[in-house]
């Protein structure tokens, strides 16, 4: 029974689980290449220094950060399909407990064996390279707490919403006037960064927006015109709907920055030109991650945009509204590179914005026109200005600036001569 | 008003609409035929969410392919299936939608009044039944007064009482110079509408009064519903 419960489990969504180990897998190779290291003994150092009240509040922000990496997306997978036939079947207690813990037990367990196997093969068993997985974990475990705050507390403002958002805030600010530990911090300013370009920071502002609330609350539309103009509305809809898609996608973007500057400071490269070189090559690998899950938010809502489908916007506002919402998006990962590079954000930010908007009219156009997916056109555009970021920043940045006009052609064309598809597509019902 | 010159629509190698010439220049039309006939193709094709494989499309003079956000700026539409983004609010579709069309709050106050859609305006869209979402997508479609208005099954899942409503506007000054009523509700359409398009197998099998259908048809004395069935 156990043996056809976990097949039935695999089967019914826990392989999709399968796909975290699957990226932690090429995070950790890509950290042992790079000699991507967070400074984790020192960190411990100072941790074990501190006093016994910061010692309790560090471990157990990170215990948290680590326990909400793993629940989220387990329990999401697990429960995504099937899981009401198991919960009809008439198992006692300790069965499900059984089956469940096998099934987590079995999720748990290859990744491990895989981190230990690589480990042993590059004969480099020691504890400083402990430091890349579990410097690879600590940082998704940050990325995605902050994601599942988001998606925890947002659309029904409470108390307790508002003390959240307010102790994450506190909590960094905290952190960077106690130095050390800046990773950490870092990661608590991101979840402030994130919420507040969040829909939260929307939820919370809205009653603001309203003056009076004597008056009826429609005659107050006007007042409103701000919120209502096509780039927040594309903004809205795409963060209240895809919410957990969008910001997954920033998450990553944000491990990628911060993996390009761990990359160059602890391989020691100084030349500037090697700087960019490295930054670029994360810049576009982070905009194809967010590019990707942007055009997939907008494919699976097609369907519902009959009504805003006829309203009177031109191409160039519905492109500029996508791209606005766009940039909406990058600005953790922008906020990231600010930190971390100050000489080369500009033009690390100008690399990120040309290659995700190439990559998401790319998709647009695409997916229109075919009416299917295109993510492995998406991922090879992007791959293909990271290689060209890699080999040469300049040459990058003519052709992020060549792109912008081709990316214009592109949503004009799609605009003009694109049906706009209005059935669900395959794999998004 | 309303104008589609010999408009095709091909889907795969599937002709959806062949060869189909409508126009409408003032009143009430009401678009019938049975399932899979291409109405609701038609629809999509007035409103430019689809492109005609051959063919024109004009509203209010405006072509749609070229001069697109005139002819939307003059086009309201309801469409058949009312899938709004269930995350967002009424309020935030409606806010956005007077906001590209430049409507005045008094006005959107007043289209929200008439369908009786001001207690939903806060609820999640996702919230809210069939009927609720169509009146809203009703509110979004006759908000600035449109001169051109095309409803696609625009009773489905409403009461009695927002039916009623809904007569009332189409009946009242700030109604439509030309409407395009899709539908298989033929009571309805039958106390608003003044002339009838017939489409069968993605083409017009007529299109006139219910006197000059009578007399296409040489059916004398036939009721609407008549006519419907022996010729679509």
């Amino acid at each position: 029974m156990l043996a056809a419960a976990l097949r039935y489990r695999r089967a019914a969504g826990l392989h999709r689980a399968l796909r975290i180990w699957g990226a932690a897998l090429v995070g950790y190779a890509v950290a042992i290449g790079l000699k991507v290291e967070v400074p984790l003994g020192r960190w411990g150092r100072e941790w074990l220094a501190s006093r016994p009240f910061d010692r309790a509040a560090v471990a157990g922000a990170i215990l948290a950060a680590i326990a909400l990496a793993v629940q989220a997306p387990l329990r999401h997978a697990m429960r995504r399909y099937g899981h009401e036939q198991i919960a009809v079947l008439p198992l006692t207690l300790r069965q499900r407990f059984a089956i469940d813990f096998t099934a987590v037990s079995l999720f748990l367990l290859p990744p491990h064996v895989a981190l230990l196997g690589i480990a042993a093969a590059a004969a480099v068993v020691a504890p400083s390279t402990l430091g890349p997985p579990v410097s690879i974990i600590g940082l998704a475990g940050l990325a995605v707490a902050h994601d599942a705050l988001q998606v925890a507390l947002l659309d029904r403002p409470r108390r307790v919403d508002r003390a959240a958002v307010w102790l994450s805030f506190i909590a960094s600010a905290f952190m960077l006037f106690r130095g050390g530990l800046i990773a950490l911090a870092l990661g608590y300013v991101l979840v402030g960064v994130t919420i507040g370009a969040s829909r939260r920071a929307m939820a919370l502002a809205e009653p603001y927006l309203v003056r009076s609330a004597d008056e009826p609350r429609i005659a107050n539309a006007a007042r409103r015109e701000s919120l209502a103009s096509p780039a927040l509305y594309e903004t809205r809809w795409l963060l209240r709907g895809n919410a957990r898609r969008i910001m997954g996608a920033n998450a990553t973007a944000v491990i990628c920055i911060v993996a390009a500057e761990l990359a160059i400071r602890n391989n020691g490269v100084i030349r500037f030109i090697s700087t960019l070189r490295i930054l670029f090559l994360f810049a576009a690998l982070a905009a194809g991650a967010i590019a990707v899950e942007i055009v997939r938010a907008r494919n699976a809502s097609r369907p519902l945009r009959l009504v805003d489908a006829v309203l009177p916007l031109s191409a160039v506002r519905r492109l500029m509204s996508l791209l606005a919402a766009t940039t909406a998006f990058l600005i953790a990962p922008a906020v990231a590179a600010i930190i971390m590079e100050p000489r080369a954000a500009v033009l690390v930010i100008a690399q990120l914005i040309a290659a995700a908007f190439f990559v998401v009219l790319l998709g647009e156009h695409r997916s229109l026109r075919t009416s299917r997916g295109t993510e492995g056109e998406m991922y090879g555009a992007a791959a293909a200005l990271a290689i060209v970021g890699a080999l040469s920043p300049f040459v990058a940045l003519a052709v992020a600036a060549l792109l912008v006009p081709l990316s214009l052609h592109l949503a004009r064309t799609s605009h003009a001569h694109c049906d706009l598809p209005v059935d669900v597509p395959e794999g998004f019902a | 008003m309303i104008e589609a010159r010999s408009v095709t629509k091909i889907l795969g190698d599937k002709a959806i609409l062949s060869n189909v010439s409508i126009r409408i220049d003032a009143g009430i039309v009401a678009l019938l035929g049975p399932n899979g006939a291409g109405k609701t193709t038609l629809m999509r094709l007035l409103t430019g969410i689809w492109k005609p494989t051959e063919g024109s499309v004009r509203i209010d003079g405006h072509d749609l392919l070229h001069d697109d956000v005139a002819a939307k700026r003059a086009l309201g539409y309801q469409p058949e299936f009312p899938d709004l983004h269930p995350e967002l609010r009424p309020r935030e579709l409606l806010d956005f939608a007077a906001a590209a069309r430049s409507v005045s709050s008094e006005d959107l106050a007043e289209a929200v009044d008439r369908f009786g859609v001001a207690p939903l305006l806060d609820a999640p869209v996702g919230s809210l039944s069939m009927g609720q979402k169509r009146l809203v997508t009703l509110v979004a479609a006759t908000m600035h007064r449109p001169p051109v208005l095309l409803l696609d099954e625009p009773t489905n899942a409403l009461d009695p009482h927002r039916v009623a409503a809904l007569k009332d506007y189409l009946r009242s000054p700030d109604a439509p110079r030309a409407a395009l009523i899709s539908t298989h509700q033929l009571d309805f359409v039958r106390t608003v509408a003044e002339r009838f398009i017939l489409l069968a197998q993605g083409q017009v099998a007529g299109d006139g009064t219910l006197d000059e259908l009578r007399e296409q048809f040489g059916m004398p004395g036939a009721s609407l519903e008549e006519i419907v069935l022996a010729k679509t």
